[in-house]
């Protein structure tokens, strides 16, 4: 597909700039309806938190085809307001621990505030070769202001979010928060916007659920049982190789994306997509996940009565922080290949339900 | 609260200026504030040297008003073949759990300022055991996109510098809160331009004996006090005073006896660190001048850190110093924090102890 370089990663720093703490993702909905109304048919915030955007293809008994990328990110909520001005806080998702002191942070109270997450300056040290981490309930979040205003603004429970923005590296490489996964999203959302609804398969539910980083079924079952998509895509990122990584665990970065090969997704639609990537020229690298591949993938395909579905993974290093780093020609990959996907007429052939129900009859 | 002064301190700590590489600091400050004295140089140690003289005495008292304009850096000190960078923190300088997942920016071969990010293990690939201590140097690298050796080449080099990324920003109630790097010690360098510009708008009342000022912006303070080193030597000075930020340890679970100081609490004074016993009469004097000018002040508490006032109080023969800092939370982190309320008293207390010595001749 045609792809506007510059259109698409503003669009994704504009995506991974919205707040969706695990836990409260409807707080976009305004903002998600508003961006459906161009070049989507429907939107709707379900009752678990999952943003779905519906784009039908005209046709009468298309299949349903669900894109999905998990919309909440890691973050933190209050768990305490103390003197002088300071937060507790307490993890929503897994935050590496060695990335908090001197990090700054955003504040959702009833104003958005910033503050830095405390640690000790090097003077102070006691011994310098004391590597210890402490844990996140020994470190506080530091606001600048008196206890008394900071209750006006903030209450137990008031999520938290990293404040740290964008940054563009060398090449093809972008910097920041979130992309985890709203990269994909940004993807999933810029790729079916822009495919041609005559070209269409079936109708496409672009969903982006809840409760990933929180929750081992996630917000995605709820949706992929309400929707029961005849089959799906499930798109997320993967852990690219840094040094000290072991090469099976990881994938390589700016080579395309990854497709994972596992018991827990459906292993012919894996390798359809696959043919399609060869068939279309899109980058691509296979990826063992043998049990489960830790993403939506394994919720969605054994969701009711079974929903094949495939496992797309976008190469990521620093997951879980707020310098993840992504390649931008990964991302023009992943929405080539969505694209195509939605657009498959052997995949729709292949994989749709049965709409009637077929029985062999044993003589 | 005037916007030209948050403006100002913004833009200084904005700059890029690790130690031994304080060129745009300089520049800066040169810009700022070259009109308002009789003559300025830099040494060869890169320090910044300003010289106001006051009444026409034939001995005139040399006072020297100092801050420094480096920051704690980083320093490139392997270019790997997968293109990522190996670096070190000058002198164990910054405490190494403030590093991961931070942005960096580094000086490129060709002078422009290029962005990176520090790579770690992602904590899906940790073991128990690595989850709960901070990596070590030799288990980060800074990324700046480049995918291989002789790209990454083409920007930086082994002796390449970098710091932490611009990111000042205002918070707190009123907005009266720095969110920020290098807050220590740029907020000594905007207190000197302050003093410049009121110093050269309304006249000390000078003794007869007349009064030199030098406004020195020392360098690698950060790294063992050495710019101040040759600077004092180069003025040698009759009344010292060094501008500097000090730690804050005033966090909700550290006892009163650990708050070194506390921001918000005013301008600090010090009576001993690590490198300095302070000279007690200057001490009593300068408080004396606070309580008089109604200046808010505190006492550092802790024998901890050390400034450019080690190498000055003992110089030549030795030289009246006093240490006035700003009480700082989280130095040599990417984001300190202090309050403008103590900055304004220090900016107010060094005017004031200026003006007092050149009036008094002594």
């Amino acid at each position: 597909m045609n792809i506007n370089r510059n259109e698409l990663k503003n669009f994704i720093f504009s995506l991974c700039s919205t707040m969706s703490v695990s836990g409260f993702e409807t707080r976009a909905d305004a903002q998600l309806e508003a961006l459906a109304r161009d070049g989507f048919d429907a939107y709707e915030c379900d009752r678990v938190g999952n943003h779905i955007f519906v784009k039908k293809c005209g046709k009468e008994n298309a299949p349903k085809i669900l894109i999905d990328a998990h919309f909440d990110e890691i973050g933190f909520v209050v768990t305490e307001v103390c003197d002088g001005g300071f937060l507790r806080i307490c993890t929503m998702g897994g935050s590496d621990p060695a990335i908090l002191q001197a990090s700054e942070v955003i504040i959702y109270g009833k104003e958005r505030i910033r503050g830095v997450v405390t640690s000790l300056p090097p003077h102070l040290r006691a011994d310098k070769d004391d590597k210890s981490l402490p844990e996140i309930k020994e470190l506080l979040v530091d606001t600048g202001y008196s206890k008394a205003e900071l209750e006006r603004i903030v209450t137990v429970g008031t999520p938290v979010g990293f404040a740290e923005g964008f940054c563009e590296l060398l090449g093809d490489r972008i910097a920041g928060r979130s992309f985890d996964d709203k990269a994909c999203g940004a993807a999933a959302f810029w790729a079916v916007k822009n495919t041609p609804a005559e070209k269409l398969a079936g109708d496409v539910y672009v969903l982006f659920s809840a409760y990933e980083e929180t929750s081992r079924l996630g917000g995605v079952s709820a949706a992929a049982f309400g929707l029961l998509p005849d089959y799906a895509m499930i798109t997320d990122v993967n852990l690219a190789r840094v040094p000290d990584t072991k090469k099976y665990e990881t994938v390589e970065i700016g080579k395309g994306v990854s497709i994972a090969v596992s018991a827990a997704t459906c292993v012919p639609l894996t390798r359809a997509t696959e043919e399609l990537c060869k068939r279309c020229g899109i980058a691509h690298s296979m990826v063992a996940a043998p049990a489960s591949t830790g993403t939506n993938s394994p919720s969605v395909n054994f969701t009711a009565d079974g929903i094949p579905t495939v496992d797309i993974g976008l190469p990521l290093i620093n997951m879980h922080t707020y310098s993840e780093i992504i390649s931008l020609d990964d991302v023009e990959a992943l929405c080539s290949l969505i694209s195509e996907f939605v657009c498959d007429e052997d995949i729709a052939k292949e994989f749709s339900r049965a709409r009637e129900e077929e029985w062999s009859v044993l003589k | 609260m005037s916007n030209e002064r948050i403006k100002r301190i913004e833009e200084l700590c904005n700059l890029f200026g690790p130690s031994a590489c304080e060129d745009a600091v300089a520049e800066w400050i040169i810009a700022e504030a070259a009109e308002l004295c009789d003559a300025y140089r830099r040494d060869r140690m890169g320090n910044l040297i300003f010289r106001r003289r006051f009444g026409e005495g034939e001995d005139p008292i040399k006072i020297m008003v100092c801050a420094h304009m480096d920051e704690v850096g980083f320093m490139i000190t392997d270019v790997r073949d997968d293109g990522l960078l190996s670096f070190d923190a000058f002198h164990g300088s910054i405490n190494e759990s403030v590093i991961p997942s931070k942005r960096v920016v580094l000086k490129a071969l060709d002078g422009s300022m290029i962005q990176g990010v520090v790579d770690s293990k992602a904590i899906h690939h940790k073991s128990r055991e690595e989850e709960k201590v901070a990596p070590g140097l030799d288990s980060l690298y800074i990324d700046i996109g480049a995918t291989d050796k002789e790209t990454a080449e083409k920007y930086v080099t082994v002796g390449s510098f970098g710091s932490f990324a611009p990111n000042f920003s205002l918070g707190g109630e009123n907005r009266e809160k720095l969110f920020g790097k290098a807050l220590d010690d740029r907020l000594g360098c905007a207190a000197i331009i302050e003093l410049m510009m009121s110093l050269d708008e309304n006249a000390p009342k000078v003794s007869e004996r007349g009064a030199e000022v030098f406004f020195c912006f020392n360098t690698r303070e950060e790294v063992g006090l050495f710019g101040a080193k040759t600077v004092s030597y180069a003025v040698a000075p009759d009344f010292a005073i060094v501008l500097e930020s000090t730690t804050a340890n005033d966090l909700y679970d550290v006892p009163a006896h650990r708050k070194v100081t506390e921001v918000g609490g005013g301008v600090a004074l010090s009576i001993m660190d690590r490198r300095t016993i302070y000279d007690k009469e200057t001490f009593e004097r300068v408080s004396g001048i606070a309580e008089r000018e109604g200046i808010k002040t505190q006492v550092k508490r802790v024998v901890a850190g050390g400034n450019d006032a080690g190498v000055i109080h003992n110089s030549r023969t030795g030289v009246k110093t006093v240490a006035l800092s700003v009480p700082t939370r989280y130095l040599h982190s990417p984001c300190a924090l202090a309050s403008i309320k103590d900055f304004e008293a220090m900016s107010a207390l060094c005017e004031a102890t200026v003006r007092d010595v050149i009036a008094n001749g002594k």
